[in-house]
């Protein structure tokens, strides 16, 4: 059974009022976010296992508490994935940015250092700003790093979320990589 | 920049990679003409770009991330797939360490896959440290052991130093102690395998340095597989000879700086001995390899590492100060011996350690050896020692991911189990235990308490003093009564047609509940005093098995067949009344009646499902969501029983199709499991003491050979093979138009198709492997031979040639099974065990349903009627024979006949009649005689007259002048397990 085939399905189902599909969406979801969480993590350091759990449970819950959210296929789906993961993400570390310089971060169900070093906060509320920046200028490039970086998806799998040419997504990424890295570079 | 700018950018950007970089200026040049601003901002990222490949990675962490992250798919220059380092062609990246990176390659000279290690450049610099490497490196790749990854190549190409290494397809030690969870046998497996790879390097000279649990790999066959030897001298730091001047901490700090720069220090100080820790790189030898190793043990048999400290200095200080502690502490039921051996190891001064690998070896095979057999101390690796894993984290099968799920969204995770297994096999079609050696009975352990082979079942009191059991002889059951010490026999029930099945005490141990089915099929719930009364009825019409709650006020059960489409978990007051569904599953997830029980504090049972009984759930009564009980991957688990303080439970499983059923202790929740029996008998129906210090269940064993009668005279019968524990002509066997006999054997281990001459002469196997083929039926002209196979992993029809080539698989179902060709040789008919029939063409293509309550036995030589063969009703020793046309209709005739095995008919050349098998004197020891019934009515008549065994299978010869059939015993005795925690 191919899960990009029955999440697309399903979502055809549930957006026409089928009220079950939605049960059967939710380990499909969870599945695919595992998916993310886990490529993403792997990025970010190789055994923080526990936190991909913690990761995959904040998104699953954001998903599923949009209950007026209307997914158009896997390829959106995957689209609000990637941004989940990547405000969950972003706010923690804002949080603990802001903590650090003694504000009172928000409450947040994460597990304290979990996800985020307290140096890394910082670093990732600055690519949080720089991408920003980047979707002003290119939207689609954005889209790609916020797929490839926060969704951890492959070239192939981000081109068909986009409904680009996997070259396109090379470019793009290329581009985006090196605008974001010299953005970010100290001595800019 | 507005957008627009920045789109023109991207192209310029683009464009000059096209470009060499010495001359892009005249590009520059060119854009600057018209537009100045944008040539700074290109130069800038071009800048980046160059310097993101080559240069130091930024401080910044999230741009260093997007420079490593790009990356195995595109931008550095060596490493993409399909570009060449010397005769490599890269496939893909496999992993990052401190070693470097490790990509998947292929040798595009040997066409072989290997694993491609590029050292980072940094440890590549220094000319010195790279001979020391390259010295070791040559003297590891000329080691040549199962045991150790072959290093094929130590290479360079321009300015990278690669080494090429087999390509290991497996997970690593870690994985299979903390992911998977082997069971303490496994693992001391591949340990001795490591030990033994060790050994051989350790004589050659050549210490390993940084053994971990990640640098063993465990292959798909069970391999044990060293990886990296001496790739650690690349980072250990350099000391001068005169290590005076090592003060404490410094060398730490030292080795610390090294570690850290590969990036290493946590994942290899664990396991670091002593000297190692303090930087006395003149004292490393085999034996701080060896402290590694006892690193590694004191990790496989606890779950955790001896030395643990979130911080690297203070773990340092404690792998070279403090002891680590006794793994008894950690897990009470681990062998004395274990103990010994760890801390033999784990000796801080090196001349304390064990000097040699192989004594270590040698010592942790006796362990294992002692576990496997019994006869020593047991493990047991219990929850206290490991600890609970997130079952997210568990490998990301689909079916292990659902298995997951079933917790979470059981409705949803039904549809997608049902949709993974709608090709699976799920037929608990027939038992075959491979051989294995007589010699490994528990003797010690286990007690018979009966010797006759004719017990049926047993339970035992709750004070585990007396034992109530059910006796067949010759048709007949009855129930004793025995004291478990003095071994008096006490008749309680009187022999009768009736069966009893289902036996248990009730609490007080006075009284005992049972299903008693009279001999007109009508089954009830009783209850009678141990000391011998009238039985009491409880429940009328009661054919299920019921647990009894804790409280005895209810009883759990499943009402419906696990063969049905659907059935359902119910709960009742233990009259019987206000029963309440509680969980409805359809087939093939049904619920296996066999294993259902009450936790021990009442608020759940716990029940076996499908597919083939295989999972095992725990519905809590309350009404929250069921949860998947962890079990190893078993097969499949027939019989459960809680242990009383809940942390635990006693099963009866299968761990695969083809293993016997053996009784385990399965912890809960960790799903660890531990063998309590180990030998190739069958034990099912468990009962525990309620202190659970006494265990009994039902040992039984079958054994069949091919007998020859000519003319179905008995007295001139003779056996053809021969050999024990084996069993021949079950459930097949067949004549060839030539006169040769093919038959199913387990004389292989699993049951395979064999074939010989009629008098026994040369014996050959014609199919081979390790699942089961069974059920051959040879085609009229002899030329085929059609079959059962699970080869696929599910059980389907398969056509071969009679010499066992051109094998083909003709059936995409489930649970297929009992094949036979039509007369032309144009069909083949098969049936299913939920009792439908089928036709296929010979060719393959699609199955046709032609039953949908019958199993067929055999077509008329004509090829117009097949006669069927289904059960009266469940449970019943009746059987309905109807004759049903191939083209399809209603039953031309129905015949009805009784016999305690499922009878099988066999067309007469004329076609005029029947000849089918009937067993009388039960299922354990009944004899089979063969009828013929005329097709025109007429009453049946006796064709043979044997006076003992049971007829597995049958066939006449095409001149109908020899009978062959596989014919053998059942026995079956209960056994008393005690000391089994």
């Amino acid at each position: 059974m191919s899960s990009t085939h029955s999440v697309s399905l399903l979502l055809e189902r549930w957006n026409s009022g089928d009220r079950e599909a939605l049960d059967q969406l939710m380990p499909l979801i969870y599945e695919e976010l595992r998916k993310m969480a886990r490529r993403y993590m792997r990025q970010q350091n190789p055994g923080h296992t526990l936190q991909t759990t913690a990761l995959i449970h904040e998104a699953y819950l954001r998903m599923v508490k949009q209950p007026q959210k209307q997914f158009q296929n896997r390829a959106h789906f995957c689209g609000v994935a990637a941004q989940a993961m990547r405000h969950i993400l972003v706010d923690y570390a804002r949080s603990r940015h802001t903590a650090k310089r003694g504000g009172s971060g928000r409450p947040i169900s994460l597990e304290e250092g979990a996800l985020v070093t307290q140096e890394r906060a910082a670093e990732l509320v600055a690519f949080d700003d720089a991408l920003k920046e980047l979707e002003r200028l290119s939207k689609r490039q954005s889209q790609v790093v916020e797929l490839r970086f926060f969704g951890g998806l492959t070239v192939d799998e981000t081109a068909a979320v986009l409904e680009v040419s996997p070259d396109t997504v090379m470019r793009d990424w290329s581009m985006a990589k090196t605008w974001l890295h010299r953005a970010l570079s100290p001595g800019k | 920049m507005t957008p627009q700018q920045y789109e023109r950018l991207t192209e310029l950007f683009h464009a000059a990679l096209e470009i060499a970089p010495t001359e892009r200026k005249v590009f520059l040049d060119y854009i600057s003409e018209s537009d100045a601003e944008l040539r700074c901002e290109l130069e800038a990222l071009l800048a980046a770009e160059a310097s993101a490949l080559t240069g130091k990675p930024p401080n910044d962490i999230a741009a260093g991330y997007l420079v490593q992250m790009g990356d195995c798919s595109a931008t550095l220059p060596l490493l993409t797939p399909n570009t060449c380092l010397d005769h490599y062609e890269i496939r893909s990246l496999l992993g990052k360490g401190g070693m470097g990176e490790v990509y998947l390659a292929e040798d595009i000279r040997l066409h072989r896959k290997v694993a491609l290690k590029i050292l980072p450049v940094e440890m590549a610099a220094s000319d010195d440290r790279m001979r020391r490497f390259e010295q070791e490196a040559q003297a590891a790749a000329a080691l040549n052991h199962p045991n150790i990854a072959h290093i094929y190549e130590i290479g360079k190409s321009e300015n990278t130093h690669f080494i090429a290494l087999e390509h290991i397809d497996g997970a690593s030690l870690r994985d299979k102690i903390h992911r998977d969870k082997a069971p303490l046998q496994e693992l001391l497996q591949y340990l001795i395998q490591v030990a033994e790879g060790l050994c051989k390097a350790h004589a050659a000279g050549i210490v390993h340095r940084d053994l971990k649990p990640d640098n063993i790999m465990i292959t798909r066959d069970d391999y044990a597989k060293i990886l990296d030897f001496g790739l650690a001298k690349l980072v250990e730091p350099q000391r001068p000879e005169d290590s005076s001047r090592a003060a404490p901490g410094e060398a730490e700090i030292d080795v610390m700086a090294q570690h850290s720069l590969a990036g290493t220090v946590m994942g290899t100080a664990g396991y670091m001995s002593p000297e190692q820790a303090q930087g006395k790189v003149n004292e490393i030898d085999q034996r701080s390899d060896i402290f590694s190793f006892g690193c590694i043990l004191f990790e496989a048999v606890t779950g955790r590492k001896p030395f643990v400290d979130e911080s690297v200095v203070k773990l340092l200080h404690k792998v070279v100060a403090e002891a680590a502690p006794p793994i008894k502490d950690l897990n009470p039921s681990l062998p004395a011996e274990l103990q010994r051996i760890v801390s033999g190891c784990l000796a801080k001064d090196r001349d304390e350690r064990y000097q040699t690998i192989k004594e270590v070896a040698l010592l942790l095979k006796e362990v294992r050896q002692g576990m496997a057999w019994g006869a020593g101390p047991r493990s047991d690796r219990s929850e206290t020692s490991r600890p609970s894993i997130d079952p997210s984290l568990r490998p990301a099968s689909s079916v292990k991911y659902i298995t997951a799920e079933i917790k979470r969204h059981p409705r949803v995770a039904v549809i997608i189990f049902m949709a993974l297994v709608a090709a699976a096999g799920y037929g608990l079609y027939r038992f075959v235990g491979p051989k294995r050696p007589a010699a490994s009975l528990l003797a010690n352990k286990m007690t018979r308490l009966t010797a006759t082979g004719k017990v049926l079942t047993g339970t035992i009191s709750p004070d585990g003093k007396r034992v109530v059991y059910v006796v067949e002889n010759t048709g007949q059951q009855s129930i004793w009564a025995r004291q478990v010490a003095t071994s008096s026999n006490v008749q309680i029930v009187a022999p009768s047609e009736a069966i009893y099945s289902n036996l248990s005490f009730t609490h007080d141990g006075n009284n005992i509940y049972f299903n008693k089915r009279e001999k007109d099929g009508l089954e009830s719930f009783y209850q009678m005093s141990v000391f011998g009364d009238m039985p009491r009825k409880v429940i009328e019409g009661f054919s299920a098995r019921a647990a009894l709650s804790p409280d005895e006020k209810r009883i759990a059960f499943i009402r419906g067949g696990f063969f049905d489409s659907e059935n359902s978990l119910v709960v009742a007051n233990s009259n019987g009344s206000g029963e309440q569904v509680l969980v409805t599953r359809k087939s093939p997830l049904n619920f296996y009646f066999g294993g259902i029980a009450w936790t021990p504090d009442g608020k759940a049972i716990t029940c076996v499902a499908g597919p083939h009984a295989q999972k095992l759930i725990k519905v809590p009564l309350d009404g929250s969501a069921e949860e998947v009980v962890n079990t190893p991957n078993w097969f499949s688990v027939i019989n459960i029983e809680w242990l009383p303080e809940g942390t635990g439970l006693i099963v009866a499983a299968r761990e695969s199709r083809t293993s016997p059923l053996q009784v385990w202790h399965l912890s809960y929740p960790s799903g660890a499991a531990r063998p309590i029996t180990n030998d190739f008998s069958n034990y099912t129906n468990l009962s525990l003491s309620a202190d659970a210090s006494a265990l009994i269940v039902t040992k039984r064993e079958a054994t069949s050979h091919i007998w020859l009668a000519p003319e179905g005279d008995a007295s001139r019968a003779k056996q053809l093979t021969t050999g024990t524990f084996r069993q021949d002509g079950t459930p097949s066997v067949n004549w060839t138009p030539d006169g040769r006999i093919v038959f199913d054997s387990t004389a292989s281990g699993s049951v395979h198709t064999w074939i010989m001459n009629a008098d026994g002469s040369d014996q050959r196997q014609l199919t081979d492997g390790a699942y089961e083929d069974q059920g051959a039926h040879v085609s009229h002209d002899g030329r085929y031979i059609v079959f059962t196979s699970n080869r696929t992993g599910t059980q389907h029809i398969y056509r071969m040639d009679i010499d066992g080539n051109n094998l083909k698989q003709l059936t995409h179902g489930a649970d297929e099974a009992a094949p036979f060709f039509s007369p032309d040789g144009k069909w083949v008919i098969f049936s299913s065990n939920n009792y439908s029939s089928w036709r296929v063409a010979a060719g393959g293509g699609e199955s046709v349903q032609l039953t949908n309550n019958s199993w067929a036995s055999d077509i008329s030589p004509d090829g117009k009627l097949v006669a069927h063969v289904r059960p009266a009703g469940a449970g019943s020793r009746l059987w309905k024979l109807p004759i049903i046309p191939f083209a399809g209709g209603p039953p031309l005739k129905t015949f009805e006949v009784r016999s305690d095995s499922r009878p099988n008919s066999r067309w007469t050349l004329d076609g005029h009649a029947i000849i089918y098998n009937l067993t009388h004197g039960g299922v354990l020891s009944g004899v089979t005689n063969l009828w013929i019934q005329p097709l025109d009515s007429g009453p049946p008549k006796q064709l043979t007259h044997f006076t003992s065994e049971t007829f597995f299978s049958f066939d006449w010869s095409r001149d109908s002048k020899s009978l062959v059939c596989g014919r053998g015993t059942t026995s079956s005795d209960v056994v008393l397990i005690s000391n089994f925690r």
